[in-house]
Parts: structure tokens; C-alpha cells; sequence
């Protein structure tokens, strides 16, 4: 332990690779050393756990298992490694980061581990399916045992989350005691899905991992096999990147705003905010003729320029968004019933940190963090662009957050679209896949073949619309990744949620879910 | 449905039903996938088809639609929403995963949806367009 501490006096004296610094120790150490991180280096969140398998190395130590800590100030994080068998009884971190339980249940459930906990909030019912050893077998769900308490089955009644997940709650009269959480509905195991997948089809494959972030999520992917591969990216493709980056903000926020006001049966507002949604698909149609799921980023930039046409359509499409907003501000936010209605489910900035919940929630309750400022990609650094702050962490002050990220973000893309730099959308390396697309036969012997990828491990972060979304890669020096990681803050704020509510009424536990943004084909993957 | 049953005689009372609902769907939506949110917003904006917007309860509703890909968990949901349908049973598959193995599956997956439940028509597409949508209407209103 003291070795270990000797080189931790402070970040200065560690080596950080792309932000992360990789910290391998014994596994007898790790209880002293997660409360050395949070209380003396500032690691406050937690953000992701997860295990590898080395079945096929052939290892003594079977597995791996990855803590990925944060600094939020300095945008800083260390992930802590060790080895161990399967034998060995892991320790939960739960007691210094409550959002632990989430990741560490996922882990007992994929592999079989055991862990030193008893209760858990929520359940999840699926197979160890992570192993590489295929061994399949049942466990049982211990959580589920005691249920006779929970008096009220409450699904979100609003129809769009109707059969994501089961919330179960035991009332006493009107107020909520006691919360159950029953999700694993949408399971569709892509983490293990895309290690047999070679890297184009990696690629199109991700951006149909969640539907409504298709665009985040695609270039989430691209950019981080980018920084594997180190390769570099043309001037015009990093623009074009962003400005759909800035177009899937927008939808994503106006959905969200339509599902609240539906929830308070504005059903005007409703429809001109899905009216929006279906505009900016019909843009992303324009371009790259697919709906939602547009696989649009190559290796080494975009696989298409923009279309004769479509800039002015974008600026046409981008003012009808405007003066929505203008009618939203004269018609809801001035009205008092609006405002009464939504000054509900106050949630503090210390207990966002404490689940390590980022994006509009943390924004709402008064913490300035957006990665778009504190580690900016393309040219964000170079853009204008304000972040809005809130001050109570109601429902309102995050309703009128996304309200004023959309006006943001359409100031973003203005200022791209007037300064849209020339050339290429594709790196000279990459050229050759793209005309490649003409012959179908050699183009599908270039994706079953693929790229080598070396053996190393990168963690790559971006901002959604929803908080900070990262991927794990790991390589393994052949065609194939040994492990691929997801993570999101959504699986967090479901955490958040569920120690929120408790205390409250439940009438207001549905429009606490649905300004939380919380998105079930994230959390389950 | 079995063969019997769709090879039996209607009696009176059957047929008014029929006569009576001849013109209309009243859909239940299951299955959290992607298409699920296109399709809520689709039977908006179907003229040509009367569609039911509204939510009704499950006794009155006679088509199941079912969004994509179903894995293990789910499935008894789904065969209980089956079963309380009222009167008339018709099934949609909705989107091109529920039928083909487009990245890949794993054992979590339902592999073959047909085994468990009957389906009556499949609208393909990722995610399906508007036309087909009314076209696999349209064909399932001829029965």
C-alpha cells in the first residue's frame, strides 16, 4: 500500500494517456486505496465497471476487472486494474459510490461472480453470456424473493416507455417508502455481439445500438477506433461531424420535451414538438439516406458530402425550430400553472455527484460541467456557445435547460454552416475503401478481412444529449476486439431515480422519470 | 389461431361483429424496440387506414403489434397480451430484426418468434416506411 501511495501524491506525478492513467495494483489493496482516490486525489464519480475475460490467453488470474474513477475539475480519471480468480469473493464499492450496485449486479449476473452485498434496488434477469467459455446456466434472482410488500405495478404510463420497464412501489396512503426497479426487457447482448464483428461492421452496427442517439453513438465509435488506429481526420469532415452531432442534440431534446408535455396533457405542444423530430430526421434523410440509423462515419471522415441543396433546407428547417422555441417561452414558460406544476422532484448537486449522474440533470442543479468545454473535440474550442445553469435542480429548471440547449446548439450550427472549410471528407489512407463500394464482391471481401488492430486500451468520452456517453476498447492484435464496453450516464440517473422518489408523491414520480431523460436502450445493452 | 378455428362457421352475432369492425384496428403496440416509437407516431398519421389512436383496453383491441427483436424475458409478456385480446386475434411483426439476424444473435435472443405465437403479416424495413405500413394494413384488412 505505501508503494502505491509514494507515486500518488498528487495527478502531477502520473503519466496520462488520452486523460486516462491506467493503475494496475494487488488485489488485496483495494479497499484502502478507493477511499485514498475520492478523499485525497478529488476522484468524485464513479463511472463505469467492468470485467474482462481471459479465458482464451490462458492466464493463472482469469479475469480482469476495470473501476474507471473521475476528477471532474481537472477532467482527470484513473482506472484501477487488478487481477483475480474465479474464486475469489469481490468487495462491493457501494459504500463509498451508491451507484456501484448497478454495474456490480450486472457483473454477478454476466459472469457468475460473487459479490459481498445483500440488497439490491433492482433486478435484472438475464444469463451469464459474457463468458467465453460458453457455459450456460441459470441464477437465481435473490432480490426477488421478498415482493409481497410492493402494493403498486407502476410502468411509466406515458405510452412511448410503456414496456421498458416495471417499477414496483409500496405506498403508504400517497407516499412512496420503498421503490423496485424489474428492467432486462431490452437485453440484446451487443457487447457480445460486436466481438465477433470486424471493424465496417462495428461501425455500422453502432449506430444502431440506441436509435435515438444513432448519430452520437456512430461517431462515439469512429472516433475512438480513430484514436486506436491513430489516424487523422480532414478539416471538412470534422465539421460535417459536428454539425449532426448538433442536429441529433436537437431531436433528441425535442423528444424529450414532448414526452414531458404530454405528460401534462399539452397535446398542442406535443405535436409541434414530434412535428420537429420528424423534420430533422427528414434532414438526416437528405443526407444520407437512412432515417435514424445513418452510418455515416468512416474511418478517416464521412462517407458522403453534403448534397447540393441541403444547406439552405438545414437553415429553413433550423429558423421553424427557433420561433417553436419562441412560442414554448410565450406559452409555458409564462404561464404560472406550468411553472407550479413542474416545481417538483428537487434533486441536489450533491447527490448527482454522488451517483455521478453529468449532462442536463448535474447542469440543473448548478454544477457548470459540459465536455464540450472542459475537453473539446473538433472545433468546439473555437465555436461560441454558452452553457445554461441551473439553480434548484427542479423539474423545470431541467425542462428549461433543454429548451435553451436547442436555441445553443442551433447557434452552432450556424456558425459551422458560415464557415464551412473546403477539401476533402476522407482522409487519403481511406480513399481506397470508398471506391471500393462500386464492386460489390471486393467490397465485401474488404469488410470480412478488416484492419488489424493493435493490442492496447482506450477509453473515449463525448457529450450527448443525455449526459457523457464513453466506450471501452481493447484489442487484442488480430481483426477482432476481445472486449467492447458501453457505458452511459443514463444507467446512473436509473440509479438516482429510484433513491429520489422515495419520500414523494407518486403522481410525481412519472414526470421525475421523464425529465431525467432516462433512456432504457442505453441502460440495458 | 389454429386451422379449426379459422375454418368455422361464423354464426349471426359473429358475423355483425364483424360486420361492425370491418373498418377499423384497434392496436395494442408491444416490444421496446426502435420502431416501436416510429410506429406510436405512424397510426397518427395513417388516413387511409382507420386506425385507432386512442388507447383502449386490452379486451377490445384485435392486433397485436410486435417491434422487432424479442429476447427471452419479454416473451411471456407478449403470450399473455396474446391471450387477452378480445374476439378477433390478428398479429403484425413490425421491422426487418424480428425475422433476420441482421449483427449476429446470442441465446438471450427468441430466434423464432413463430413458434410461440401465430403471425399474420410482417412489414419489413429498418425501420419500415410509412407506405408499406399502410400496404401491410391494407392486406391484413382483407381478411
Amino acid at each position: 500500500m505505501i508503494t502505491v501511495t509514494e507515486n500518488l501524491q498528487s495527478l502531477e506525478n502520473l503519466k496520462f494517456d488520452n486523460d486516462v492513467h491506467y493503475l494496475k495494483i494487488d488485489k488485496s489493496e483495494v479497499a484502502e486505496l478507493m477511499l485514498y482516490l475520492k478523499e485525497h486525489l478529488g476522484m468524485v464519480s464513479l463511472l463505469d465497471i467492468f470485467v474482462e475475460d481471459r479465458f482464451l490467453l490462458g492466464t493463472s488470474n482469469r479475469f480482469l476487472i476495470n473501476y474507471l474513477l473521475k476528477n471532474l475539475d481537472l477532467n482527470k480519471s484513473i482506472c484501477v486494474q487488478f487481477e483475480f480468480d474465479e474464486n475469489f469473493e469481490l468487495s462491493s464499492q457501494s459504500y463509498i459510490w451508491p451507484n456501484a450496485l448497478v454495474w456490480e449486479q450486472e457483473i454477478s449476473q454476466l459472469y457468475g461472480l460473487d459479490f459481498s452485498f445483500q440488497n439490491f434496488k433492482n433486478s435484472l434477469q438475464i444469463y451469464d453470456v459474457m463468458r467465453k467459455d460458453f457455459e450456460v446456466k441459470n441464477i437465481e434472482n435473490k432480490s426477488l424473493e421478498s415482493l409481497e410488500k410492493f402494493n403498486l405495478s407502476l410502468a411509466p404510463s406515458h405510452y412511448l416507455y410503456s414496456s421498458d420497464l416495471e417499477v414496483k412501489l409500496s405506498l403508504n396512503d400517497d407516499e412512496i417508502q420503498d421503490c423496485f426497479i424489474n428492467r432486462g426487457f431490452q437485453y440484446r447482448g451487443i457487447e457480445k455481439n460486436c466481438e465477433n464483428l470486424t471493424i465496417e461492421q462495428l461501425i455500422a452496427y453502432s449506430s444502431k445500438w440506441v436509435s435515438d442517439k444513432a448519430i452520437f453513438y456512430n461517431v462515439l465509435c469512429c472516433d475512438s477506433l480513430e484514436k486506436l488506429l491513430s489516424v487523422e481526420l480532414p478539416e471538412r469532415a470534422m465539421a460535417i461531424r459536428m454539425i449532426l452531432l448538433e442536429l441529433n442534440r436537437i431531436m433528441d431534446h425535442c423528444l424529450s420535451l414532448a414526452m414531458i408535455s404530454y405528460e401534462k396533457e399539452h397535446i398542442n405542444n406535443y405535436l409541434l414538438m414530434m412535428s420537429f423530430v420528424e423534420k430533422v430526421k427528414s434532414l438526416i434523410l437528405f443526407y444520407n439516406h437512412g432515417h435514424m440509423s445513418t452510418s455515416f462515419c468512416c474511418i478517416g471522415g464521412v462517407n458522403n458530402d453534403i448534397p447540393q441543396g441541403w444547406v439552405p433546407t438545414c437553415i429553413s428547417v433550423l429558423d421553424l425550430i427557433e420561433q417553436g422555441i419562441i412560442d414554448i417561452n410565450k406559452t409555458l414558460t409564462g404561464s404560472n400553472i406550468w411553472n407550479t406544476n413542474l416545481r417538483v422532484g428537487t434533486i441536489s448537486s450533491a447527490s448527482c455527484l454522488e451517483y455521478s449522474v453529468t449532462g442536463p440533470t448535474l447542469r440543473a442543479s448548478g454544477v457548470n460541467y459540459d465536455l464540450r468545454k472542459k475537453a473539446p473535440k473538433y472545433f468546439y474550442k473555437d465555436v461560441d456557445f454558452d452553457t445554461p445553469i441551473g439553480q434548484e435542480g427542479m423539474v423545470l429548471d431541467r425542462f428549461l435547460i433543454r429548451v435553451e440547449e436547442i436555441y445553443q446548439s442551433i447557434r452552432i450550427i450556424m456558425q459551422v454552416l458560415d464557415n464551412l472549410p473546403s477539401g476533402e471528407v476522407i482522409s487519403n489512407n481511406s480513399i481506397a475503401l470508398r471506391n471500393l463500394k462500386t464492386n460489390d464482391d471486393l467490397f465485401r471481401e474488404r469488410v470480412n478481412t478488416g484492419i488489424n488492430i493493435p493490442k492496447k486500451q482506450t477509453f473515449n468520452s463525448i457529450e450527448s444529449s443525455n449526459g457523457e456517453i464513453g466506450l471501452h476498447l481493447v484489442g487484442q492484435d488480430s481483426i477482432k476486439l476481445s472486449r467492447l464496453k458501453i457505458f452511459s450516464s443514463s444507467n446512473n440517473a436509473l440509479q438516482l431515480f429510484s433513491s429520489v422518489i422515495i419520500g414523494q408523491d407518486y403522481h410525481e414520480s412519472i414526470t421525475v422519470f421523464t425529465s431525467l431523460g432516462i433512456n432504457m436502450k442505453e441502460v440495458e445493452r | 389461431m389454429t386451422l379449426e378455428e379459422q375454418k368455422r362457421k361464423f354464426s349471426i352475432w359473429d358475423k355483425i361483429l364483424n360486420w361492425a369492425s370491418k373498418d377499423n384496428f384497434i392496436p395494442i403496440v408491444v416490444g421496446p424496440n426502435c420502431c416501436g416509437h416510429h410506429i406510436y407516431h405512424l397510426i397518427r398519421d395513417v388516413d387511409e387506414v382507420n386506425i385507432s389512436s386512442a388507447e383502449f383496453p386490452m379486451a377490445q383491441a384485435d392486433l397485436l403489434i410486435i417491434n422487432g427483436k424479442i429476447n427471452q424475458k419479454i416473451l411471456p409478456n407478449i403470450l399473455e397480451a396474446y391471450k387477452n385480446l378480445g374476439g378477433k386475434k390478428y398479429v403484425m411483426t413490425v421491422g426487418s430484426c424480428s425475422k433476420i439476424d441482421l449483427f449476429g444473435s446470442n441465446y438471450n435472443d427468441v430466434i423464432n418468434l413463430e413458434e410461440h405465437i401465430t403471425v399474420d403479416i410482417h412489414v419489413p424495413g429498418c425501420p419500415p416506411l410509412k407506405e408499406d405500413f399502410i400496404n401491410g394494413l391494407k392486406e391484413l384488412k382483407k381478411r
